[in-house]
């Protein structure tokens, strides 16, 4: 009984040991499980406080800050969304001179829209509007608020105080959203050069146009280009070769002569003949490049690379000079200009006939038209044609502008064709074409390309000629100078004559083409003109399209007359800018006499 | 037991620390963009008044609107000459530099009578007998100035 009860009691202390240590464990499991939920949802609830916390406290102290900052920072303007490098980026690039003189630049200006459908009173705010802008009539401000759409421009680039006045208005649903507005530093001085983009930021004329894709993508894109320098500034720029200092003067001089002679148009080009720098173009009238369309259409026009134009004498530079290439003992050679010159129905007359034999640097003196020619008809209609060819006269040049004018030549090439594109008549090229043209003959024959945008890492000041391609010996470059040289000292440019100043060049005056022939009353007066003769530098092409002849011209509205005096001008100014030293007498200046006769040709005796 | 709530009190302590930790450091890198942000949008800015003044500064220094600037002021000035100390004249206007080399030419200079000279004379001149404070001690009982004149006549005289 006893052991009965022993084991009973041992059973029984077993199962309750047993059943205490199950509960006691699944109490403590229940009460740790207990514990765990409240600690994460102490946590959860902390978490929770503490994020409330930093919503309602610490970010709120940041905003107000932040508002204050941009405030401070804004200058009492609106709060401006802040620039982003991703923003940054998209600004259209600068364009400067050579000299880094800025010529195109974005700034940032705020354009106003609208969301009719949160216009309160549309009527009220298109008369405020028109108030502002009195350049837009109030039903088109009228007509843009009352749309369905949710957006419409209203005005783009506008300036900050007109942003005031509309904020004024106090309608919701008038915006602002800010853009960047091409500003054009030098105006109409380099309008035609550099051209302009529309609103959109899309070039449509000049270099703008040109170079569009260049001028316009990711900067870091643009630095990777060799046109654009890699600096260390943000928006890199994009460098021309013009220098803002000769484009004034030519344009100055260019206005002056216009405004003297009563012309129609003018245009004035200067070119380096060792690299091919487009150093000015100007073509006139001009535009100003903020307001492109209200000075007309033909002032956008640019006469220097899109104009075609029969140039007339200058183009004598070039039937001598390919006289010069292809014939033997071509100096001694002479010229019957007693008679006008009859070929089949054609009879070519001399402008100021001389009447008597002429030697080829007198035919190029005198500029006769008879003796030309006959230089011509010399050389032979394929001989003519393959140098005009070479020289870049025939095809449209190669260049960064897209405003390009073609060549018109006669299509078939007759021989008498030869004899009057040989004196500059029946084929039109334009002023760029044959300054490049001029430059390949006086820089020592090597073919120039004129180029408008320096590449990123060239220095400013060349030396020597870059041009490896030579399609004229260096015996016909140094004739062709003296002959240019002798124009200026003895022939038709006497005007162009500067104290201390090797100058040479060629006249040409060219009736212009009407519908009955050629009208002798509408001239095109041109001098090409080189500086110094003694060492090439610079090609300056002056134009002047139907100048009158005056009283201090004697009623001539010829070249020597109009066109010379105006590069003789321009030399002058440039010379002092580029600080061209008069040469002296010990200096022993180029003489162009001496020059001539002692060059010797292949064949020469 | 024992162990299992330190280790679980130690890793709730842990989570709490870390989650306080990462609160903060959230908190220091959202001030750290905010300040960024903030010198960014200074940065840019100024970077774009500085392109509004660069486009300024090119458009008021146009050539044509200098050229016109030259034209009306020119007459406004008068042209000055400069006298360095070596004696070297310097003319503000080129055109009146004289042709010849400057430096070889002995510049013109100022007459000696025009010159204030420090030292009139190099004479040697006999000292006073008697020192001038005693002489005019001993005329200041005459009270006379006249005679204070001669007093100092008759010192120098000597």
């Amino acid at each position: 009984m006893a052991s009965s009860r022993a084991f009973n009691k041992l059973s029984i202390n077993r199962l309750s040991v047993t059943i205490k240590g199950g509960r006691g464990g699944a109490l403590e499991v229940a009460h740790a499980r207990i514990l765990m939920m409240r600690a994460l949802f102490l946590i959860l609830y902390c978490v929770i406080g503490v994020r409330l916390f930093d919503l309602m406290i610490i970010q709120n102290i940041h905003l107000d800050f932040e508002n204050k900052e941009a405030s401070e920072i804004g200058n009492s303007r609106p709060a401006v969304p802040i620039v982003l490098d991703t923003e940054f980026k998209q600004v259209r690039a600068d364009i400067v001179d050579r000299e880094g003189v800025l010529l195109a630049t974005s700034l940032k200006a705020a354009s106003l829209y609208a969301d009719p459908k949160y216009i309160l009173t549309p009527e009220e705010s298109a008369r405020a509007l028109s108030q502002i802008f009195p350049d837009t009539p109030y039903d088109i401000f009228l007509k843009k608020l009352q749309k369905s759409g949710r957006f419409v421009w209203l005005k783009r680039g506008i300036t900050p105080s007109d942003q005031a006045k509309i904020l004024k208005i106090g309608d919701p649903g008038l915006g602002f959203r800010d853009e960047y507005k091409r500003l054009y530093s030098q105006g109409e001085l380099s309008a035609h050069i550099v051209g302009y983009s529309n609103l959109d930021g899309k070039g449509v004329m000049g270099i703008e146009r040109s170079f569009q894709k260049l001028l316009f993508q990711n900067n870091e894109d643009k630095k990777n280009t060799d046109l654009m320098p890699s600096s260390s500034s943000d928006i890199p720029s994009l460098r021309m070769t013009i220098d803002i200092r000769f484009q004034h003067a030519l344009r100055k001089e260019l206005i002056a002569s216009i405004k003297k002679f009563n012309a129609k148009a003018g245009a004035g080009i200067i070119l380096d003949v060792r690299n091919g720098d487009v150093l000015g173009l100007v073509s006139l009238p001009d535009f100003d490049p903020h307001k492109p369309l209200s000075s007309g259409e033909k002032a956008q026009f640019n006469v220097v690379t899109q104009g075609v134009y029969e140039l007339g004498s200058v183009f004598k530079i070039f039937s001598v000079a390919a006289f010069l290439e292809t014939q033997k003992n071509p100096l001694s050679a002479t010229f019957d200009a007693r008679e006008p010159l009859k070929r089949g129905r054609y009879m070519i007359r001399d402008y100021h006939p001389e009447k008597r034999v002429l030697t080829l640097p007198e035919v190029f003196m005198v500029s006769s038209n008879i003796g030309t020619a006959l230089i011509g008809e010399t050389v032979g209609s394929e001989g003519i044609q393959s140098f005009y060819k070479k020289l870049g006269l025939l095809d449209a040049p190669d260049v960064s502008l897209l405003e390009i004018g073609k060549p018109l030549y006669p299509r078939p090439w007759r021989d008498i064709n030869t004899l009057t594109a040989s004196y500059g008549h029946g084929i039109a090229v334009s002023p760029l074409q044959l300054v490049s043209a001029v430059a390949t003959i006086v820089n020592g024959g090597y073919k120039v390309t004129p180029r408008f945008v320096l590449p990123a890492e060239e220095p400013v000041e060349n030396q020597g000629v870059k041009f490896k391609t030579q399609i004229v010996s260096q015996e016909t470059s140094d004739v062709m100078r003296s002959l240019m040289r002798l124009v200026v000292t003895d022939g038709t440019a006497k005007k162009a004559q500067i104290e201390g100043y090797d100058v040479g060049g060629k006249t040409g005056t060219a009736e212009k083409p009407g519908k009955n022939g050629y009208d002798r009353k509408k001239l095109i007066s041109s001098f090409v003109g080189v500086l110094p003769m003694n060492d090439p530098q610079y090609v300056i092409f002056v134009m002047l399209d139907e100048p009158k002849g005056i009283k201090e011209t004697y009623g001539y509205a010829t070249a020597g007359w109009t066109a010379v005096p105006t590069f003789a001008k321009i030399v002058k100014r440039i010379v002092s800018l580029k600080a061209i030293e008069p040469q002296s007498i010990e200096d022993k200046p180029f003489s162009h006499k001496q020059s001539v006769s002692n060059i010797r040709y292949k064949g020469d005796e | 037991m024992k162990t299992s709530r330190l280790v679980f009190c130690f890793i709730l302590l842990c989570s709490v620390l870390t989650g306080f930790l990462l609160f903060i450091v959230s908190q220091k890198v959202r001030s750290i963009e905010y300040n960024i942000r903030t010198v960014d949008k200074f940065v840019s800015n100024e970077q774009e008044s500085l392109r509004v003044l660069q486009a300024e500064w090119y458009y008021l220094n146009r050539p044509d609107r200098l050229e016109n600037v030259i034209m009306d002021t020119k007459n406004q000035f008068k042209m000055t000459k400069v006298r360095s100390m070596d004696g070297t004249i310097f003319y503000s206007n080129p055109e009146d530099q004289p042709v010849h080399d400057v430096s070889m030419i002995p510049v013109p200079q100022l007459k000696p009578r025009y010159v204030q000279p420090l030292y009139v004379t190099h004479e040697k001149k006999s000292a006073p007998k008697a020192p001038l404070n005693k002489i005019i001690e001993d005329q200041k009982n005459d009270k006379s100035f006249e005679s204070l004149l001669n007093g100092l006549e008759a010192a120098h005289g000597e």
